[in-house]
């Protein structure tokens, strides 16, 4: 049990008496928050709404906090010394195939949660660290990500980032045991049926039904053909789900998937000039080829199809993993040039109008980093994490247990409009977000993607009876 | 036939990547006979280096390139004075962990420098393409493959005809009566390490002149010279040059052709072959087809 200290428990009382007199009839928004010291930062704080689990009534009984593993009465290392700490961990690759993207995801996290803190932390009484310690290399293994949770699982609260899909299943009975949530760094759409894992944005599959609706209205309009598509995919869950929505969504739209061929990482020995999938571009040029890769292996593709078919090579559509800005700096730059390349994704890319991007952009260029999509997976991660940890404080539980439930009674997390908000409370076919957003080639845009189809959910999607994933 | 002269240009320019690899991997192993499995940090390195005198500081890419051969040929000289030099008279498995140990103690901070981004090594041959005959050729294609052959060349005079390249061999058929011969044991393996960096300073940087560029996943690229040292034979310079073609070339045509004609065999088979013709050549040649064999009494 965490008892807040006298003085805390006095202004407490004095704020509950204004509050009372003030607007009694608002007092289910009435939180410790309200006794926080002013910051001049406060207003750049990301915003979640919790809705379901604070109190209607605000008595001091109910400020008697229950903590668990990961929450200290004392302040956070270099953090606000009237507030306490709440330690999350990360699980994420610095030595494997993701390992690029390793620093850009931790930095978004981290400097989310810089930016809660300068606010109102959590609910004004916590603010919330991920020090190092509590950041494991996994390399990519599952059963190294398994034993890395558990040398971390007494100090930490809930996990910031679990990176990897067969990697966080692996992990689940372990959660499961210490009821502790984790946001996914993964978009398969099997999360929507796990309980303790917070996704965040619409799934591969959803992704992908979107990507195809939006394709065949967008490509006739450019003057091409659209008839049949070629699939280029990661053998994984993400390559597996992201095709399976393409499937579905060709069926549903009279489309003809000519050929689905697999694609091994460079960073797992695949061949980085990609001579195999050129050729098969180059020999049965489907209309519009899908790619489910990462960067490397999307530089390799569109640039050698473009070097050998000039300007009769296919459009492609990558899936949100398969860009990185600094594409824009490599060869194959020229090949994107051409116009031929477009981008399904969860979430507005850099340059998108949101108070949340604003917030992330502004975050991000003040610790100095270069704008990098990386971020914005980071950032928008942590909505659902910071929303569970204040309706477990605002229902006076920050147990494992408290946290979980919380998490289960999310209704309304906002994300600040970076993403459609969502519940996490209900049946997956009614509260799994479907939205996607498609991005296209541009060399003015700051990460060399720019919007050109805002939020939608196609016909494919909305139709989709979501009872199992897609796919794994 | 079109596309069989794209898949053999293909092959060409990955077997030029493989060759330049190969003959640092078979000039360490001719000296001490030992396989360094620091050879991939040391090509990341270098390409990193390439990369930063470039990109970061500007300069000139043949300057940088300049540079970037220097620098590797430091690292592989400080690494074998270092590390390999108080391991000599050990066991040779115990030489060869610890060049893996050094893989990663050189290759983890480079990656750290890499960081998030896909870089340039600014080179100039970038997108640039000419089309002979249909059969599309990139620049930088017909720069690897001259460069290795140039090199391929050089080395070979250099081991036939030098009396350095003598002395190489020498140590590597008996490091005591090398010596007693007057020949400095210690200074032939310096220059085993900083030639061998050298090579992969070039490696590393067509390397990461593909379209992909240069990341964190390019190191991989020198453990698959591997089967190419192998097939030709862990000590022989022209070995390294056959093996590097064969395993290239195989590699090429079958991923030009497999998906189309061998299906059932399924997708990425092309990253298989280079194993399994080093599977084959060893079965019927377990010294590769130019190692030399040795006589043992049993």
């Amino acid at each position: 049990m965490r008892r807040l200290r006298r003085w805390n428990v006095l202004a407490l009382l004095a704020a509950f008496a204004l509050v009372l007199a003030a607007c009694a009839q608002d007092s289910t928004d009435t939180t410790v928050a309200d006794t926080a010291p002013d910051t001049t930062v406060a207003d750049t704080a990301p915003d979640t709404t919790v809705a379901d689990t604070t109190p209607t009534e605000t008595t001091v009984a109910d400020m008697m906090i229950t903590t668990g593993p990961g929450v200290t009465e004392e302040p956070c290392p270099g953090g606000n010394p009237d507030r306490g700490c709440i330690y999350l961990g990360v699980l994420t690759d610095e030595s494997g195939p993701f390992a690029g993207a390793s620093a850009g995801l931790y930095g978004g996290q981290s400097l989310f949660w810089a930016t809660v803190n300068a606010g109102d932390g959590i609910s004004g009484a916590y603010d919330v660290a991920i020090p190092e310690n509590l950041k494991k290399d996994t390399a990519y293994q599952p059963e190294k990500l398994v034993a890395d949770y558990n040398t971390i699982a007494e100090d930490v609260a809930a996990i910031a980032q679990s990176l990897g899909t067969p990697q966080t299943l692996a992990a689940l009975p372990d959660y499961t045991r210490d009821s502790t949530i984790a946001a996914p760094m993964s978009w398969w759409s099997g999360w929507a049926f796990e309980d303790l894992v917070i996704e965040f944005g619409t799934g591969y599959c959803f992704e992908a039904m979107n990507a195809i609706d939006w394709a065949v209205q967008a490509v006739p309009a450019a003057g091409r053909t659209f008839a049949t598509i070629g699939i280029l995919e990661f053998p994984s869950d993400y390559g597996f789900d992201y095709a399976a929505g393409v499937k579905t969504a060709a069926e549903a739209n009279g489309l003809t998937v000519a050929w689905e061929e697999t694609v091994i990482p460079v960073s797992a020995g695949g061949d980085p000039a990609q001579t195999e999938a050129v050729a098969k571009i180059v020999a049965d040029p489907a209309d519009v080829i899908i790619l489910v890769t990462g960067p490397s292996e999307t530089a390799a593709i569109v640039g050698g199809a473009a070097q050998q078919l000039g300007a009769s090579v296919p459009l492609f559509i990558g899936a949100a993993p398969s860009w990185n800005s600094a594409l824009l700096a490599s060869a194959a730059a020229p090949a994107f040039e051409l116009g031929i390349y477009y981008q399904s994704s969860f979430v507005g890319g850099w340059d998108y109008d949101s108070a949340g991007h604003e917030k992330m952009r502004q975050a991000v260029t003040a610790a100095g980093f270069p704008a990098n999509d990386f971020f914005i997976s980071g950032w928008v991660s942590q909505y659902g994490l910071k929303a569970a940890l204040e309706g477990a404080y605002a229902s006076g539980d920050l147990s494992h247990e408290g946290i979980m439930n919380a998490a289960f009674a999310l209704t309304d997390v906002d994300y600040e409009g970076m993403m459609p908000s969502r519940s996490f409370a209900g049946d997956p076919n009614d509260v799994f977000p479907r939205e996607g957003v498609i991005g296209g080639y541009s060399a003015d845009a700051t990460t060399g993607i720019a919007t050109v189809q805002d939020f939608f959910v196609g016909p494919t999607a909305e139709s989709y009876e979501f009872t199992e994933a897609c796919a794994g | 036939m079109t596309t069989f002269l794209q898949a053999t240009v293909a092959g060409l320019s990955l077997a030029s990547i493989y060759m330049l690899l190969a003959l640092g991997f078979v000039i360490i192993y001719k000296s001490m006979q030992v396989l360094s499995f620091a050879h991939p940090a040391i090509m990341l390195f270098a390409a990193y280096m390439v990369s930063w005198f470039s990109v970061d500081k500007d300069l000139n890419f043949w300057l940088a390139l300049a540079l970037g051969v220097v620098a590797a040929g430091a690292m592989g000289w400080l690494a074998e004075r270092i590390a390999v030099r108080p391991m000599i008279g050990k066991p040779l498995f115990a030489i060869a962990i610890l060049t893996i140990g050094l893989d990663i103690a050189i290759r983890t901070p480079i990656n750290n420098l890499i960081g998030i981004n896909i870089r340039s090594v600014g080179d100039p041959w970038g997108f640039g393409t000419w089309q002979i005959g249909g059969v599309v050729v990139q620049h930088r294609a017909v720069a690897m493959i001259v460069t290795a052959f140039i090199v391929g060349s050089l080395l070979f005079a250099f081991f036939r005809y030098s009396r350095v390249g003598l002395a190489m061999r020498a140590t590597a058929i008996d490091q005591e009566v090398a010596l007693a011969q007057g020949i400095s044991v210690g200074r032939i393996f310096s220059l085993a390490w900083i030639m061998a960096g050298a090579m992969a300073a070039l490696a590393g940087t067509f390397a990461s002149s593909d379209l992909s560029g240069l990341s964190q996943s390019t190191y991989i690229v020198a453990l698959k010279a591997l089967p190419a040292i192998v097939v030709g034979g862990l000590d022989s310079i022209g070995g390294a040059v056959v093996g590097a073609l064969i395993i290239g070339l195989a590699e090429a045509y079958t991923a030009t052709y497999q998906s189309q004609h061998l299906s059932f065999l399924g997708g990425n088979f092309s990253q298989v072959v280079p194993y399994l013709v080093l599977l084959i050549v060893l079965l019927i040649k377990p010294y590769g087809l130019f190692g030399t064999e040795e006589v043992e009494r049993v």
